[in-house]
């Protein structure tokens, strides 16, 4: 069966944060350190203390009034036997967490406590837990609660801050000016830019205040990008006339496109000044006219900088003409998108790239169909005959496919930003599903089959090929205006991979990734248990690398380029169709 | 996605600003109308040095959008030319100078009169500064409470009746900060209304019905909504008199107390009265009304506890069902509470919201304006009432 780690579906939808954690945070194997032994004075009633500090992972201090929570993973917690000694049965449900405040030293303690393996939490304003910054990640703080239990060290990771001061070009604070952070944050091992949300409680980290200042705080370490979203702004003349100039979306340190832009990186705790100078660009003038859809329908259309930013002041489009006419505040060129649907509903794209640096009139956008890329999933099996007898599959010229389904699902992942992502639609009819990627903008795509099995069905991806590309080694390259059919290849002949991490510590849990030498862009993680042990079905039969690490956090591991430092400490591994492999793996320590 | 809600921001202000501004030059010339000027100087109220930039803007008063715009020169003087007879508005503004009409008194301002015999030159706008309320919002161990509801009341006695509202909604920043700035001068009052990061009210659901104060007593706290300075009574707020120009601090410390409990249930055995929901409100200063947050879990069928409640006086809403030829019925109950510790609640108690009806009628036989309302206030509970008047004056 091909079984998709539930770690590996959590990872994909949790984003992780980048760089710069890496260098900073301690290896959660460090949370925990061995330390005096607790007596229990009710220790033949089996009740335990657990006690410890939280610390600051920076500076090591205390922290006082952290929140310590501890959750029971396999036994009910117990109130300490103070609290109701008169119901002898009063116990949280299982679910239930039971916490404390750490004193002015940081100190904890927990009494009562049934023998139990728990796992401890610590919380604070202005501090990370080890769990938030690693999200997705399963390696545990697991404390056995019991004679011998330990004192606990957890460290509370702080957050970082950037302030600054926005200007204007005689150097006076210019107010209400929004300033937007993107995270470079890590999702599915891939980089990939995505803008914070912000809080909407704090809404002074939102806009600058009337001294042009502003604070953004709760920031996890990672690489970020910074944008000062200059409108409305208060001190400009609001009454009268149009502007002839205005302020451009500015990204630090005081470029037009975000490819210029410098990234900040954060360790943890810091404190950043970020500050602007905004500089007024003259506002200029695009006019011309859009063809090619039904009289009178609206179209959308939109003038974006290379950045993907919005940098119409003002747009007009009058649905009975096709003109349209827009004042922009670009420095450099000006993306001009037009979306429409035709009589049948159908999506109509069109875009052009001018120089905005002075007015363009008599621009001609003619709206096509939009790019749409056919899939064709073929699906070869070597375990069901030509009839097969599962139901909703049925063979279509020798190969098995399912009726009333798909087999796959496919997702694009676009590499540049201000894309969206895509995913396949199912179209056709119940008895001819047909897969399509509608809508699709030229651009780079990181492509993403997953196969609908089930507990009978069990496929790997073989091969995904589009235009001649093999899709597992390289990315997808989409042109303007052409398309060709997507290629998928599924197969049921899969191998197993189970095997041990070895680590000299021996403390059990580890990330294992397995990359497939032929599909270097795909690999597969899961997650060793306490003992070392893992195991991973479902793979394509071929040659194989398996790295072991202790944490994942900040690793781009979708590409090859950082996995291939680690290439020597990797296990490598053939895998043959239908049969289990083990391996022994050394754990890669990545270090604080 | 942030940035395109902006540009749709900026473009409704851009349609605004584009309003065909009236050219002087536009008035038919006629030999009765001369054009003639409103000039002046724009100087800072409190020193009366001159302020340079300022945007001076008049408008008629038969055409009140159309606006003229004029920036004052590095000695402050600024100039309207040819401008048509008439009556005009004059208001200036600048960076520290929050917009202000001319010569402001009360809700009063002063006009310009044009035309021959009038004078409307050498005017001496004194533009007062703006003042702002910032402060630090801490707890008991001067840590910084993140994301504390700020608010900031402003007493006007602009109707001859002195009312107190609602006048901004802030938050605390990471450091516990807030601001409120532009303001002009006045008497203001800051509350704060928040919860402890750290509170955990566990129900006592799952053991004996008695309402025991739980052993997670240290972090089953609330903090009462706190005035500056120090005090939870909305009486004992200290009026925050702001002149122009000053840049106020009151900061604020925030007291957890020990959280209440309360059992909600129907004491009558013989009613069959479900209980759906609760809320709880709480009269601030000026009799302006909040919801409280509190965590409210179903303990058994018919029977919810309330729980994280600040000790206080509150108006107690309760949704109940109640089965009704065949069907259910809802209504909501009413009722005051001074809650001071944990206790039961009989939901039954209080009284079911009566319904008023009437008209509004208005003397002119018109519809009413649309923006009419109608306000009911209840001077022992606080609790008010809103509605639009509807388009044929009768309200329900």
């Amino acid at each position: 069966m091909y079984r998709i780690p539930s770690c590996f579906y959590f990872c994909s939808v949790a984003f992780f944060l980048l760089a710069g954690a890496s260098a900073f945070v301690p290896p959660a194997k460090a949370q925990i350190n061995s330390g005096t032994f607790l007596s229990s004075n009710e220790a033949e009633k089996s009740f335990y203390t657990l006690s410890g500090t939280v610390v600051n992972s920076v500076t090591g201090e205390p922290v006082s009034r952290a929140l310590v929570q501890i959750s029971s993973n396999q036994a009910p917690v117990f109130h300490p036997p103070t609290a109701e000694e008169d119901d002898p049965n009063a116990f949280d449900p299982g679910d239930r967490q039971h916490a404390v405040l750490t004193d002015r030293e940081g100190r904890f303690k927990f009494e009562g406590l049934p023998p139990m393996r728990t796992t401890l939490i610590a919380k604070k304003p202005g501090f990370f837990n080890q769990q938030e910054l690693n999200e997705g990640w399963p390696r545990e703080n697991h404390v056995d609660v019991g004679p011998d239990s330990p004192a606990v060290v957890i460290k509370l990771i702080p957050e970082a801050v950037i302030t600054g001061h926005v200007v204007d070009a005689n150097g006076e604070p210019l107010e209400g000016v929004i300033i937007r952070i993107s995270g470079l944050l890590r999702a599915n091992g891939r980089k990939q830019l995505q803008a914070l949300q912000q809080e909407q409680e704090q809404p002074q980290t939102l806009g600058t205040n009337e001294d042009g200042e502003f604070r953004i705080a709760t920031l996890a370490p990672g690489t970020y990008y910074l944008a000062a979203v200059p409108y409305p702004i208060r001190n400009q003349p609001q009454f009268g006339k149009n502007p002839t100039v205005a302020y451009p979306v500015t990204y630090y340190p005081g470029v037009a496109e975000f490819s210029e832009a410098e990234p900040i990186r954060l360790a943890p705790g810091q404190r950043a000044q970020m500050d602007f100078t905004l500089r007024q660009t003259p506002v200029t003038s695009l006019a011309g006219v859009i063809t090619g859809y039904p009289h009178g329908q609206e179209a959308d259309v939109q003038f974006l900088n290379q950045s993907g930013d919005d940098v119409a002041l003002e747009k007009q489009f009058d649905p009975q003409t096709g003109k349209f006419e827009a004042r922009i505040v670009a420095a450099g060129l000006c993306t001009i998108k037009a979306d429409a649907k035709d009589a049948l509903e159908r999506l109509l794209h069109a875009e052009l790239t001018v120089s905005a640096t002075t007015t363009v009139k008599n621009l001609r956008l003619s709206l096509a169909p939009a790019l749409s890329i056919p899939i064709v999933v073929r699906v070869e099996t070597t375990k069901f005959q030509s009839e097969p007898q599962i139901e909703g599959v049925g063979t279509i010229g020798g190969s098995v496919v399912r009726v009333g389904s798909v087999p796959a699902s496919v997702n694009l992942h676009p590499i540049d930003i201000g894309h969206p992502d895509l995913t396949a639609n199912v179209e056709g009819g119940p008895r001819n599903p047909l897969l399509v990627l509608r809508n699709v903008e030229a651009g780079k795509y990181k492509v993403e089959v997953v196969p609908n099995n089930s507990n009978d069905l069990s496929f790997y991806v073989k091969s995904i090929q589009y235009g001649g590309a093999d899709l597992l080694r390289e990315e997808l390259t989409v042109t303007p205006g052409q398309s060709s059919t997507m290629e998928i290849v599924l197969r049921d002949d899969s191998a197993t991979l189970s095997g041990t991490v070895q680590s000299p510590e021996n403390d059990g849990q580890a990330a294992v990734l397995v990359v497939p030498d032929y599909a270097p862009l795909d690999p597969k993680m899961t997650v060793a248990d306490d003992h070392g042990d893992f195991q991973i079905d479902g793979l394509a039969p071929g040659e194989y690398k398996v790295f072991a690490f202790d944490r994942l956090d900040g690793l781009e591991y979708s590409n090859p380029d950082v996995l291939s430092e680690y290439a020597s400490k990797a296990a490598q591994v053939s895998l043959q169709p239908n049969e289990k492999t083990t391996v022994r793996v050394d754990l890669i320590p990545r270090g604080e | 996605m942030l940035s395109r809600s902006i540009c749709l921001l900026f473009l409704t202000l851009g349609l605004a600003a584009q309003q065909p501004v009236a050219p002087a030059s536009a008035a038919p010339p006629s030999a009765a109308s001369r054009s003639f000027q409103i000039s002046g100087t724009v100087v800072h109220a409190l020193n009366s040095e001159p302020i340079a930039g300022a945007e001076v803007v008049i408008a008629s008063t038969s055409t009140p959008n159309q606006l003229q715009t004029a920036v004052s020169e590095a000695n402050g003087h600024f100039l309207f030319k040819d401008v048509a007879p008439g009556k005009y508005t004059l208001a200036a503004k600048h960076r520290g100078f929050p917009q202000q009409a001319f010569d402001v008194h009360g809700p009063f301002s002063t006009g310009i009169a044009v035309g021959p015999e009038k004078t409307s030159e050498n005017i001496l706008f004194r533009l007062k500064p703006e003042g702002s309320i910032s402060g630090r919002v801490t707890d008991e161990q001067d840590d910084p409470i993140r994301n504390a509801a700020v608010m900031l009341f402003a007493r006007h006695s602009d109707t001859g009746e002195r009312t107190t509202d609602l006048s901004i909604h802030g938050a605390t920043d990471d450091q516990g900060y807030y601001h409120f700035g532009h303001l002009p001068a006045g008497t203001y009052f800051v509350a704060v209304s928040a919860r402890p990061w750290y509170a955990y009210h566990d129900p006592s659901g799952g053991r004996a019905a008695k309402l025991a104060t739980t052993d997670n007593s240290e972090l089953d706290v609330a903090y009462p909504i706190t005035y500056y300075r120090q005090t939870v009574e909305p009486e004992a707020a200290t009026p925050i008199t702001l002149s122009w120009g000053d840049h106020l601090t009151a900061d604020i410390s925030l007291r957890a107390v020990p959280a209440i409990h309360l059992r909600l249930s129907n004491q009558n055995p013989n009613s069959s009265l479900g209980i759906e929901g609760a809320t709880l409100k709480q009269t601030l200063i000026g009799g302006n009304v909040t919801f409280v947050e509190t965590q409210i879990e179903n303990i058994s069928p018919n029977v919810i506890e309330i729980s994280g409640i600040p000790p206080g006086r509150y108006d107690m809403g309760v949704e109940t069902s109640k089965e009704k030829n065949g069907g259910i019925s809802t209504n909501s109950r009413h009722q005051t509470l001074n809650v001071q510790s944990n206790g039961a609640v009989d939901a039954a108690a209080g009284s079911e919201l009566a319904t008023v009806t009437g008209a509004v009628i208005f003397d002119d036989q018109h519809n009413p304006p649309q923006e009419a309302s109608l306000q009911l206030h209840n001077r022992e509970s606080g609790q008010q009432f809103e509605i639009p008047v509807p388009p044929k004056g009768e309200f329900d």
